[in-house]
C-alpha cells in the first residue's frame, strides 16, 4: 500500500512539471521599435567633443527620469546650452586635465569626471526659499541648472567694451562653481580628506545657513554661506570658490588706495594701490566691517575674525595639500589655467 | 497522510491545458503602442495647415497664448521639428512621440514661444500651469484633445487654416488695443448685462498686473497681462491678474469677469467705429480710456474730506518732489518749496488758527519761518460723487510775513492758486483697501481737470 501511496506521489509531483507548451514561433522582425534621436548641429557638437573624447553624455533636451518630479523645470535654449558646454569643455575639463597630466596623474579626468551631464534652464526652486543650482548624484551624474541664465552680467551703462568683456570672463569663470563644487564632493568621497579638518570649525555649522549672509559666514571662518551647511559642504565650496575666483589670476587687476594689512592680517592706518587677483582680493577684503569708533571711519577686522581669517588659511591650506598630494592638482596652478582659458574663448 | 494524497489526486484531476483563450487584440502591446505613436504622429503631421490652439493655464495668475503648431517628423520615425507660432513670433523645436502611461506628444527641447507658459520663475516656481508633455486622450469632431502629464490641463488642438498663419491682422489690432493704455484710466463700460443700463453703466477698470511689472514675472509680457478692479457699489473687486489672448476672433479675456450670472470673457474690434466691444451674449459695452478717472466712487469727496480730518494735519500734503505723487505739479511746486516765503501747499479738511478758531476746508500754506501759516478758506462744490470744485470764500488767516504779496506776485503760487479754484474743478479716483482687522486705507488720485497731466496721489 505504502508503495502505491509513493508511486501516487512521484505522478503527481511529475503531473505537475507538465506545463502548457505552446510553441508559438517567434516573429522574424522585432517588434520593438526606437526613434533615432535627432541629431542637430549641437547633438553633433557634443558627440565629437565630450563623448567620443571624454566619454560624456550630455542630456539636454528633455527628459523627466532626469529630474525630480516635485520640482518644475524646463531644458535650457539650444545657445545657452552650446556656450555653457564649450565652456565646460575649456575651462573645465581641459584645464583638470592639462592640470592633472602636469601633476602626474593622466587618467584624473577619465576615471572621474561625470560621466553623465544634465542641463537644465531653469532653477530648482525648493520650497525654503532658496534654489539648487546643482547636483552630483554617485559619481556619476551632475545637473546643472539655470543654464539659460548662465554668464549673465548686468549692465549699468556706461561700461567700456573692454570691461564688458571683463565682466562676462568673471561671470563665465564663476558659473563654474557649481560643477567645482559637484565635481569636489565626486573626489572627497573617493579619496577622504583629512579628519582634521572637520574639527576647525566645528560646533559653527548650522542648518540655518540660508539665514546668514555671505560677509557674516566670513566672519566665522568660512567662504559662503553655504559652507557653514556641513563639512563636507565647506571642503567643497573651499575648492570651487578658489576656482571660481580665478580671473585676473595672470594679471593681476589695479586696485587704488586700499587698506594696508600686517603681517598677522590686521589692518593698518595707511592706504595703497594694490595689484590682486580675483582670490587675492577675497582674501584681502576677509571679513573687513566699518568702525566707527575711528574718525574719520575706517575699516576694521575684529580679533574674531582675525582668529577665523587665521582658521581659514588653515582649511585652504588642507584642501590645496590634498588635491595636490591625491590628485596631482595644483589648486593655484589650476587658477592660472581658468584664466588663460577663459580669456582665449571670450576674446 | 491520506487526506494529503488524495487532495493531491484531486488537483491533478483539475489540472488542465486550455488554451482556448480569445484574443481580444490581434497585436501585442508593443505592436499596439507603436501604431498608437505611428497614429499620432500621422494626424498631428498629415494636418494640411497644421493645428491651433488656444491654452489658458494657471490659478494664481490666469496665463494663456494663441498657439500654431506645424508638426514636421522625421519619416518613418515618430519625432521631429516642431514650429510653434503666435500672433507676434515663432520658433521650431523638436518634439517626440513616446509611449508611457499613454501616448505622449512631449515638446522635449526649449521653444522660445511656447515655453513662456511652462518655465517657472522667482514669482511662480511653478511655472505658470502650462506643461511641456501632454498625454493624448481622444480625438472628436476632429480635434485632439490633451491632457498635460504634470499638470492638470487641457490642451485641444483643432485644424488650423492658411489665414490662421498670417497673424498680420491680429497684431495690427494688438496694436490699436494697447494704445488705449497711453491714458491714464482704460476700462471697460458696460450699458448692458452685469446690472448695467444706459443710465447707470457698470464700469471696470484695468490695472498694471504685478506679474508683469516685475522683474521676477514676466517682464517681456508687460502689455499682455493685465488686472480688472471693479466695485459693486461702494465694495472694490480685483480679479487675479490675467493674459489678453491675441486671436483672429478678438481678444480673450484669460480670466473671465463674472458677476450676476454673466460672464465678460471676449472683445472684438469694430473697424467701422474703431472701438473695442464686448462680445459675450447678453452683455453690451466696449472699452473706454480717458485720461479722468471713468469709475465714479460713491461718496468720494464726501471720504476725502472725512478721512483728511483724521490725518495728523488734518489736510494732503503736495508733495514737490515726486513724479509718482504729484505728477507735473513737481514743476510749479518746487521753485516755491525753494522759495523764501511758503514750504508747503496743502489741501486742509479743517484749520485752527492760532486764536483757537476752527475752519472749515481750505488751502493750507506752511510758512519757512517754522510754525507759520497761512489759510484760505475754501467751499467744496460737489459735481458728482467723485467731482468737486473749490471756491475762495474768505479772508487769508496767516501769520506769515509777506504771504499775501507772494500770492499775488509769485508766479508759481499764482499758478497753483488758480489752478485749484479753477472752474472745471478736480476729478478724483478713489480705491479704498479693507483690512482684516477693520482698518481702511484710502488711495486717492486727484485729477486738474482742464489738464489730467496734473495730477495728486495720496494714501491715507
Amino acid at each position: 500500500m505504502k508503495k502505491i501511496y509513493i508511486l501516487l506521489l512521484m505522478s503527481t509531483v511529475l503531473f505537475s512539471f507538465f506545463s502548457c507548451d505552446k510553441e508559438d514561433e517567434l516573429s522574424e522582425e522585432s517588434v520593438v521599435a526606437y526613434d533615432e534621436a535627432l541629431q542637430n548641429e549641437l547633438d553633433v557638437w557634443i558627440y565629437e567633443n565630450l563623448t567620443k573624447t571624454y566619454n560624456v553624455k550630455v542630456k539636454y533636451k528633455w527628459d523627466d527620469s532626469e529630474v525630480f518630479n516635485d520640482f518644475h523645470v524646463v531644458p535650457p535654449t539650444m545657445e545657452k546650452a552650446k556656450e555653457f558646454l564649450e565652456a565646460y569643455l575649456n575651462l573645465w575639463i581641459k584645464t583638470y586635465e592639462e592640470e592633472s597630466k602636469v601633476g602626474g596623474n593622466p587618467d584624473f579626468m577619465y576615471k572621474f569626471m561625470p560621466k553623465l551631464l544634465v542641463l537644465i534652464g531653469s532653477p530648482q526652486y525648493n520650497a525654503d526659499g532658496t534654489t539648487t543650482l546643482g547636483l552630483a548624484e554617485g559619481g556619476k551624474k551632475v545637473t546643472i541648472f539655470n543654464v539659460n541664465k548662465f554668464a549673465e552680467v548686468d549692465l549699468f551703462g556706461g561700461e567700456t567694451p573692454e570691461q564688458i568683456l571683463d565682466m562676462k570672463r568673471t561671470a563665465v569663470v564663476k558659473s563654474f562653481h557649481t560643477l567645482h563644487h559637484e565635481f569636489g564632493h565626486i573626489l572627497h568621497q573617493t579619496k577622504f580628506y583629512p579628519d582634521e579638518f572637520k574639527e576647525i570649525s566645528k560646533g559653527k555649522y548650522t542648518g540655518n545657513w540660508m539665514d546668514i549672509n555671505n560677509d557674516d559666514a566670513k566672519k566665522h571662518g568660512f567662504i559662503t554661506a553655504y559652507s557653514m551647511s556641513e563639512e563636507n559642504e565647506d571642503w567643497v565650496e573651499i575648492a570651487a570658490s578658489m576656482l571660481s575666483l580665478a580671473s585676473h589670476t595672470n594679471e593681476p587687476y589695479l586696485y587704488h588706495d586700499l587698506a594696508v594689512k600686517d603681517a598677522d592680517g590686521n589692518l593698518t592706518s595707511q592706504d595703497a594701490d594694490m595689484y590682486l587677483s580675483d582670490w587675492n582680493y577675497e582674501l584681502h577684503f576677509w571679513g573687513w566691517e566699518l568702525d566707527f569708533d575711528q574718525s574719520p571711519v575706517r575699516w576694521k577686522v575684529t580679533p574674531e575674525t582675525l582668529e577665523n581669517w587665521h582658521k581659514f588659511h588653515t582649511k585652504v591650506d588642507m584642501v590645496t595639500t590634498y588635491y595636490k598630494e591625491k590628485w596631482g592638482i595644483d589648486m593655484y596652478e589650476m587658477q592660472k589655467r581658468i584664466d588663460t582659458a577663459v580669456a582665449e574663448l571670450y576674446n | 497522510m491520506n487526506k494529503i494524497l488524495y487532495l493531491l489526486l484531486v488537483l491533478c484531476v483539475f489540472s488542465s491545458c486550455d488554451q482556448d483563450f480569445e484574443e481580444v487584440f490581434d497585436k501585442n502591446p508593443t505592436e499596439r503602442k507603436n501604431e498608437a505613436k505611428a497614429e499620432l504622429t500621422n494626424v498631428l503631421a498629415n494636418a494640411e495647415h497644421g493645428w491651433k490652439t488656444i491654452l489658458v493655464v494657471g490659478d494664481k495668475v490666469k496665463a494663456g497664448d494663441f498657439f500654431l503648431f506645424d508638426f514636421v517628423p522625421v519619416e518613418g520615425q515618430n519625432n521631429g521639428e516642431v514650429t510653434v507660432a503666435n500672433p507676434f513670433d515663432s520658433s521650431t523645436s523638436e518634439f517626440e512621440i513616446r509611449s508611457e502611461n499613454g501616448t505622449v506628444l512631449s515638446f522635449n527641447s526649449w521653444n522660445e514661444v511656447f515655453y513662456w507658459l511652462v518655465t517657472p520663475n522667482g514669482w511662480e516656481p511653478g511655472g505658470v500651469g502650462s506643461d511641456l508633455e501632454f498625454v493624448y486622450v481622444k480625438e472628436e469632431n476632429g480635434k485632439l484633445f490633451f491632457r498635460g502629464k504634470a499638470k492638470d490641463i487641457e490642451m485641444v488642438l483643432e485644424p488650423a487654416t492658411a489665414e490662421d498663419w498670417d497673424t498680420t491682422a491680429i497684431q495690427e489690432q494688438f496694436a490699436n488695443f494697447r494704445a488705449r493704455f497711453n491714458t491714464n484710466f482704460t476700462g471697460i463700460r458696460l450699458t448692458k448685462g452685469m446690472g448695467a443700463t444706459e443710465e447707470t453703466p457698470f464700469v471696470s477698470v484695468f490695472f498694471d498686473a504685478f506679474i508683469s511689472n516685475s522683474s521676477l514675472g514676466f517682464p517681456e509680457k508687460k502689455d499682455f497681462f493685465y488686472g480688472i478692479k471693479y466695485w459693486t457699489g461702494e465694495k472694490r473687486h480685483e480679479t487675479a491678474e490675467a493674459s489678453f489672448v491675441f486671436t483672429k476672433d478678438g481678444i480673450v479675456l484669460a480670466n473671465p469677469l463674472v458677476i450676476e450670472g454673466d460672464t465678460l470673457s471676449k472683445l472684438t474690434y469694430n473697424a467701422d467705429l474703431d472701438t473695442w466691444e464686448v462680445a459675450d451674449e447678453g452683455l453690451e459695452g466696449e472699452v473706454v480710456s480717458s485720461d479722468l478717472p471713468i469709475h465714479s466712487h460713491p461718496n468720494a469727496t464726501d471720504y476725502l474730506f472725512e478721512v483728511l480730518k483724521t490725518t495728523y494735519n488734518k489736510s494732503w500734503y503736495f508733495s514737490p518732489w515726486s513724479d509718482s505723487w504729484s505728477g507735473k505739479f513737481t514743476e510749479i511746486l518746487g521753485p516755491i518749496y525753494d522759495g523764501p516765503v511758503v514750504n508747503y501747499v496743502q489741501l486742509g479738511a479743517e484749520y485752527t488758527s492760532p486764536e483757537g478758531e476752527v475752519y472749515g476746508p481750505g488751502i493750507l500754506l506752511k510758512g519757512s519761518v517754522w510754525g507759520t501759516s497761512a489759510y484760505l478758506p475754501v467751499e467744496v462744490i460737489k459735481n458728482g460723487e467723485s467731482e468737486f470744485r473749490l471756491e475762495w470764500t474768505g479772508e487769508i488767516i496767516s501769520d506769515i510775513e509777506g504771504v499775501e504779496d507772494f500770492i499775488n506776485t509769485d508766479a508759481n503760487m499764482k499758478q497753483i492758486l488758480e489752478m485749484l479754484f479753477n472752474e472745471t474743478g478736480w476729478s478724483l479716483a478713489l480705491d479704498i483697501f479693507e483690512y482684516p482687522d477693520g482698518s481702511k486705507i484710502y488711495d486717492y488720485e486727484m485729477y486738474y481737470m482742464p489738464d489730467p497731466s496734473y495730477r495728486f496721489y495720496a494714501s491715507f
